[in-house]
């Protein structure tokens, strides 16, 4: 779809000499929007970096806020125009944005990016943000409503890298729940994933978590590994073998 | 976390233990300077990143994850910290001596 714009129209219309077109289809308005954005990220970023180091000697100081609200309007009139991106970043930003009117209703802007933007190239970014709505904490759409979009996605578009992508997500959304069952179905869908599409970077991680439920569970044998240290000596596990061991995963960060 | 490791480490000096960790930290001269401030002198792998190596092979999705293996090589306990990490090793060089 080319929107023309406005003020142009106005300009075409009332100049003696018309001036070369212009058009700016929703794609690009949202690409010139979401670079405003980042930039005005950027600068809010810096600005909390300044107010915590002033806030140590006045506690009463302000935090600055963030632009994302007010970005969220400019952002949902591009997602009403059709801009499928648009439609995207306002369900990514609905919280931080606590967005309340035009097309404020999750859901719906979910059901929209289905039927209208299944089968565009960014499609796996829906199915990540729907996987990040699918837990069942907090206002998130629940596993069975996500579930169902995202099967709605692949129903559409056949594209293996979207299968996967639905497969790991469903996985991550399951995988840490207190209740068995769901840790089953998680390993249900890394399995189908490990099993279908072996050679998948997603798979190698869905891989990890199987690994991790089949065979370091407590009173298994641990398995052995082989690393190295910072100087690229070898350091196995095996290395050990006949004493207690505390293996702690752990960083400085 | 490393102030009791360290503690931990030092008490079992000449016991059958060994804590060993698997790093995720990305820089190698950052980590070395680190390691030497805070006195981390038990063994550990460097990963370079959190998604590679062990931890992608064994499916860590959270730091720290800790496993507590006996002399036998089994997983005895996991996700044990600071006073129960304690309590944990020193049953399983009980056991040992026993």
């Amino acid at each position: 779809m080319i929107q023309l714009i406005p003020q142009l129209v106005l300009l075409v219309g009332g100049a003696a000499v018309a001036p070369t077109p212009v058009f700016q289809d929703p794609q690009s308005a949202y690409f010139e929007l979401e670079e405003a954005y980042e930039e005005a990220m950027a600068d809010w970023r810096e600005a909390v970096g300044v107010w915590r180091a002033a806030r140590t000697d006045d506690p009463k100081l302000e935090p600055p806020a963030s632009p994302t609200p007010k970005f969220y309007p400019r952002f949902l009139e591009l997602a009403d125009g059709g801009a499928g991106r648009a439609k995207l970043w306002c369900l990514t930003h609905f919280h931080s944005a606590s967005a309340r009117r035009g097309m404020t209703n999750r859901l719906r802007l979910c059901l929209d990016l289905v039927e209208n933007h299944a089968t565009e190239t960014w499609a796996v970014e829906i199915v990540e943000a729907l996987g990040r709505l699918a837990s069942s904490s907090r206002n998130n759409l629940g596993t069975n409503v996500a579930f169902g979009l995202m099967d709605g996605i692949v129903d559409r578009n056949d594209d293996p890298d979207v299968k996967v992508n639905v497969l790991y997500n469903k996985g991550r959304s399951l995988e840490r729940s207190d209740d068995e069952e769901e840790v089953e179905r998680a390993l249900g869908f890394y399995r189908t994933l490990r099993d279908e599409h072996p050679d998948h970077e997603l798979a190698r991680r869905a891989t990890g978590f199987l690994f991790r439920e089949e065979n370091l569970q407590i009173g298994m044998r641990c398995p052995d590994f082989l690393s190295q240290d910072v100087d690229g000596n070898p350091v196995s596990l095996a290395d050990y073998r006949g004493r207690v061991v505390v293996i702690d995963f752990w960083g400085f960060w | 976390m490393i102030p009791h490791e360290k503690e931990l480490v030092e008490r079992l000096s000449d016991r059958p233990f060994t804590l060993l960790g698997i790093n995720s930290d990305s820089d190698p001269d950052r980590f070395r300077a680190q390691c030497a401030e805070l006195g981390v002198t038990w063994p550990s792998t460097f990963e370079g990143s959190t998604r590679e190596g062990v931890p992608l092979a064994w499916g860590v999705t959270y730091w720290p994850t800790i496993y507590v293996l006996d002399h036998e090589g089994v997983i005895r306990f996991k996700d044990v910290r600071g006073e129960e990490m304690d309590a944990a090793v020193d049953r399983l060089l009980e056991e040992m001596g026993g």
